[in-house]
C-alpha cells in the first residue's frame, strides 16, 4: 500500500513520474496527465486492496460460514445497504465512469486543439501577437531526422513580412538553393513558436520529444505541421576555461546542448538540459537509434548567429 | 539481475571470441563491361554472393555470365584448392586477428600511428562496428551484410579500398598548380580517402542512399569506427591481391601457389621477405600516402558571392551569371573547352542509364535536376567530385583538363541546375 501511495502521490510531486517540461503547454499535457493517474490509481489502489483483503477474508472454510460481524464488514455495511440490489451496483458502476470519461472528454478538448491544430495556432495566437513563427522543416527517414532551415536572408524576409503565405512557401515550392540541411539537430529559439513541418521519406516514423511534450507521427505523402513553444533554453556557445569563445577544427564556433559539456569528456555539464527526439514509431531495425537533439538558443540574435555559422559550412568553397 | 541480462542477450555488445572473418565467396569480377541497362538490379538480386547467383536468368550478370569470353574477367574463389584456402585464412588471420581482435600486423609504428590503427582502438571500432554498422556491411565489410540486397544504392563494398567520396587527389593536378612539394611521382592507381573524408561520410551520411547520419555518434567513437573501416578495407585489399596472385590466367581460372615460392610463400608474399615490403606493407603504404598533405585536392580560388548572399551587388550577380553560363557551356561541350558531361549525364541525368561498377553493383549517373548529391551538397564537395572523379563509379576526373576557374563555373551550373527561379534569375540578359 504504501508502496502504490508513494507511486502514485509522491512520486508526481517529486517529480519523478515526467521529465522536465520545457514547452508552454506542457503543464496543460500533463495535468491531464495527473488528473487520470489520479483517477486510475485511486480506484487501483481501491479494488486491489479489496482483492487483498477479501482473499484473505475468505480464504478456506465453507462459504457462508464465518459471516460474523467483523472490522471489514463494519466499513462496508453502510455500502451495502444502499446497494442492495444489482440494478443499483450496475447503475453505479456506469454512472460513475461515465461521469469521470465524461470529465476527462471535456477536459482535454482545449489542450488537444491548442497543441494539433495548427490553424488554432495561427489565429489565436500568431494573430493577436504579430509573431513571426519558426519555420523548419522536418523530413524523417530511415534512420536520421533530417532538418532543413531558411537562410539567414529568408528569415530576414519573413521579418519583414511575416504573413503565413510567405513563410510556408520556401518549404512547398523550393526555388533558390539558399536553405540548410543539417541531420538531427533541430535548433529553435527560446519564447518562440515554432512550427515543424513534418514528412517522411519512406515508412510512418513518429517525431517524439517528451520534454516538449509533442508526439506526432509523419506520414507518407502527408506534410504534417507540428508547434510547439520552448520557454527554457538549454544551449550556450562554447568556452574555454579563460572565457574565450572556441573554435572546432574546421574553424567554426560550437554550440552545445545540455547547457555546456565539459570540454574534456564531452559529457552534459547538466545532463537534464540535454533533449532528445525519439522515434516513437516502429519504424525498422534501426529504429532505436534514430534520435535527434533539439537545441533551444536563448534569443533570436544566439540563434541567427548559429544559422550563419551553419550557413558558412554548407557554403564552403575551400579546405577545411 | 546479471542472470536476467545474460538470458536477455545481454552479455557485451562485441563479436564472440571464437568468430574468424570468412574467406571471401563472391566472384571477383575484374571487369564487368560497359554495357548499359534500363533498369536497375531487382531487390534480392546484388551484390553477388557466390557464381550461383549468376546463373539466374533475372540476374543482371546473367548475360555477362553466359557469355564465353567472360571467363577471363572474373575469378571465382571457390575453386580454390582446400589447403590454399587454408594457408590464405591463417595468413589472414595472422595478419588481421578475429573480428573481436582486430589488428593489422608487420606494418610500421608511424603508419600504425598516422591511420590509427592501434589494437586497443580497432577492439573499440570492432565493437562499434557490430553495433552501427554490420547489417548492411557485413562481417568482413563486404558490403554484403542482411540487409544489403534489399537496400539500393547498396551498401559500399570496402574490401577494394576504393571510396567514392574524398577529398584526395586522383588527378596529380601539375598543369594548373605548381608541382608538390615532397610528393612522389604520379601513379594510375586510385588513392583511398582520407580519415577526415571518411569521418564526414559517417557525420554526414549520404543523401539517397540507405547510409544515414550518424552525428549523434561521439567523435572518438566514429574515429574508432573510421579506423576498424580502414583495418577491414586494408584485409580486403591484401585477399584480393593474394588470390588475384594465385590467378595467373584467369580464363583458364586455375589455383596455383607456384607464384608464391620465388617470395618465400604466401606469408612471404603478404609479409615482405629480407627487408623488402610485402603486400601488406604496399596497402598500408597507399593509405598512408593519402594521408599526407600534399594528395589533398587543392582548391582554385572561389571568386564569387553567392546570389543568396544579401551583401550581393549586381556586379557579382553578374559575375555569378557568366560563370553559371560558361559551367552551362562546358558541361554541354559547346564551348572552347568540354568536360563531356553529357556522354554519361543524358539530359542532365534525366535519361542517364546504368551500368555496372568497380564493385559489381549498378550505378546510374547522378540526375542533376534533382539537387540530390550524395557526396555533400557543399560547392567544395562538388568541386572534389568533378575535380578527381569518383572512384569506382566511372565518373571521370577532369583535374588538370579543366582549369581550377573551370571546374568552379561547372560547379555554379550544377548548384544553379535544380533550381528553376535560380536558372531563369542567373540567365545573362538578352543580347
Amino acid at each position: 500500500m504504501a508502496g502504490c501511495a508513494a507511486m502514485f502521490v509522491v512520486a508526481p510531486m517529486a517529480g519523478v513520474w515526467l521529465p522536465m517540461a520545457v514547452s508552454s503547454h506542457a503543464w496543460d499535457i500533463d495535468f491531464l496527465f495527473y488528473v487520470i493517474l489520479g483517477v486510475t490509481g485511486f480506484f487501483f489502489i481501491l479494488t486491489e486492496a479489496l482483492l487483498v483483503a477479501f482473499m484473505y477474508r475468505y480464504t478456506g472454510g465453507d462459504a457462508g460460514v464465518g459471516w460474523a460481524p467483523s472490522v471489514l464488514w463494519s466499513i462496508f455495511k453502510p455500502l451495502a445497504n444502499v446497494f442492495n440490489s444489482a440494478h443499483k451496483v450496475e447503475m453505479a458502476w456506469t454512472v460513475v465512469p461515465s461521469l469521470i470519461l465524461l470529465y476527462v472528454a471535456f477536459a482535454q478538448v482545449d489542450t488537444w486543439q491548442d497543441v494539433k491544430y495548427k490553424s488554432r495556432l495561427d489565429q489565436d495566437v500568431l494573430a493577436k501577437t504579430k509573431e513571426m513563427p519558426l519555420q523548419i522543416e522536418v523530413s524523417a527517414r530511415q534512420f536520421e531526422w533530417r532538418m532543413r532551415y531558411p537562410s539567414v536572408a529568408t528569415w530576414k524576409e519573413w521579418k519583414k513580412d511575416p504573413s503565413r503565405e510567405k513563410s510556408t512557401r520556401w518549404i512547398k515550392n523550393r526555388q533558390f538553393d539558399d536553405v540548410l540541411d543539417i541531420p538531427n539537430e533541430l535548433h529553435v529559439i527560446k519564447n518562440r513558436h515554432v512550427v515543424v513541418q513534418l514528412s517522411t521519406k519512406d515508412v510512418i516514423h513518429s517525431f517524439n520529444s517528451a520534454h516538449m511534450r509533442i508526439k506526432q507521427d509523419a506520414l507518407p505523402g502527408k506534410i504534417i505541421p507540428v508547434w510547439f513553444k520552448p520557454i527554457e533554453s538549454n544551449v550556450i556557445k562554447a568556452k574555454d576555461k579563460d572565457g574565450n569563445f572556441i573554435k572546432d577544427k574546421d574553424g567554426y564556433y560550437i554550440w552545445q546542448d545540455g547547457r555546456g559539456r565539459d570540454l574534456e569528456t564531452g559529457q552534459p555539464l547538466h545532463p537534464e538540459y540535454v533533449w532528445d527526439i525519439a522515434c516513437a514509431e516502429l519504424c525498422g531495425w534501426g529504429h532505436y537509434r534514430m534520435v535527434g537533439k533539439i537545441f533551444v538558443h536563448p534569443d533570436e540574435e544566439d540563434f541567427l548567429a548559429w544559422l550563419e555559422t551553419a550557413a558558412a559550412r554548407e557554403r564552403a568553397v575551400g579546405h577545411q | 539481475l546479471p542472470l536476467f541480462a545474460a538470458l536477455a542477450g545481454c552479455g557485451g555488445d562485441g563479436y564472440a571470441e571464437s568468430l574468424t572473418y570468412p574467406l571471401r565467396t563472391d566472384p571477383l569480377i575484374l571487369d564487368a563491361g560497359g554495357k548499359e541497362y534500363q533498369e536497375p538490379d531487382r531487390p534480392g538480386q546484388l551484390p553477388l554472393l557466390n557464381v550461383k547467383d549468376m546463373e539466374d536468368p533475372r540476374n543482371p550478370f546473367f548475360d555477362f555470365f553466359k557469355d564465353p569470353d567472360s571467363k577471363s574477367k572474373y575469378i571465382d574463389p571457390a575453386r580454390m584448392p582446400a589447403e590454399a584456402q587454408q594457408e590464405l585464412r591463417e595468413a589472414l588471420e595472422d595478419l588481421f586477428g578475429t573480428p573481436a581482435h582486430p589488428k593489422v600486423d608487420g606494418i610500421s609504428a608511424d603508419s600504425r600511428e598516422i591511420l590509427q590503427l592501434q589494437q586497443q582502438t580497432l577492439e573499440e571500432g570492432s565493437r562499434l562496428y557490430r553495433l552501427h554498422c554490420v547489417q548492411c556491411h557485413g562481417l568482413t565489410g563486404d558490403g554484403r551484410g542482411p540487409t544489403a540486397k534489399w537496400v539500393n544504392p547498396h551498401p559500399r563494398d570496402y574490401r577494394k579500398g576504393l571510396f567514392k567520396f574524398q577529398s584526395v587527389d586522383q588527378a596529380d593536378d601539375d598543369k594548373f598548380f605548381p608541382p608538390r612539394k615532397g610528393a612522389p611521382p604520379s601513379d594510375d592507381k586510385f588513392r583511398p580517402p582520407r580519415r577526415d573524408d571518411l569521418i564526414r561520410t559517417l557525420q554526414e551520411g549520404v543523401e539517397g542512399t540507405a547510409m544515414q547520419s550518424y552525428n549523434m555518434v561521439p567523435e572518438g567513437d566514429l574515429n574508432a569506427i573510421v579506423s576498424y573501416v580502414i583495418h577491414l578495407s586494408i584485409r580486403g585489399q591484401v585477399e584480393e591481391e593474394t588470390i588475384k596472385a594465385m590467378v595467373p590466367d584467369p580464363a583458364k581460372g586455375e589455383f596455383s601457389l607456384d607464384g608464391f615460392k620465388s617470395r618465400g610463400g604466401m606469408m612471404g608474399y603478404l609479409r615482405g621477405k629480407r627487408g623488402a615490403g610485402g603486400k601488406v606493407r604496399e596497402v598500408v603504404d597507399s593509405w598512408r600516402d593519402a594521408q599526407e598533405d600534399y594528395r589533398k585536392i587543392r582548391v582554385g580560388p572561389y571568386k564569387f558571392k553567392d546570389p543568396t548572399d544579401p551583401s550581393a551587388t549586381k556586379e557579382d550577380l553578374k559575375a555569378f551569371q557568366e560563370s553559371v553560363q560558361n559551367g552551362y557551356d562546358i558541361f554541354l561541350g559547346r564551348g572552347p573547352v568540354s568536360g563531356g558531361c553529357t556522354q554519361c549525364h543524358y539530359d542532365y541525368g534525366r535519361k542517364a542509364l546504368f551500368k555496372f561498377d568497380s564493385w559489381g553493383t549498378m550505378v546510374r549517373p547522378r540526375e542533376l535536376p534533382r539537387g540530390h548529391f550524395r557526396g555533400g551538397r557543399r560547392p567544395v564537395d562538388i568541386y572534389y567530385r568533378i575535380q578527381s572523379g569518383i572512384n569506382g563509379s566511372g565518373m571521370l576526373k577532369q583535374g588538370g583538363l579543366l582549369s581550377p576557374d573551370q571546374i568552379w563555373d561547372v560547379v555554379n551550373f550544377v548548384r544553379a541546375l535544380p533550381y528553376p527561379a535560380m536558372r531563369q534569375h542567373l540567365q545573362p540578359p538578352a543580347e
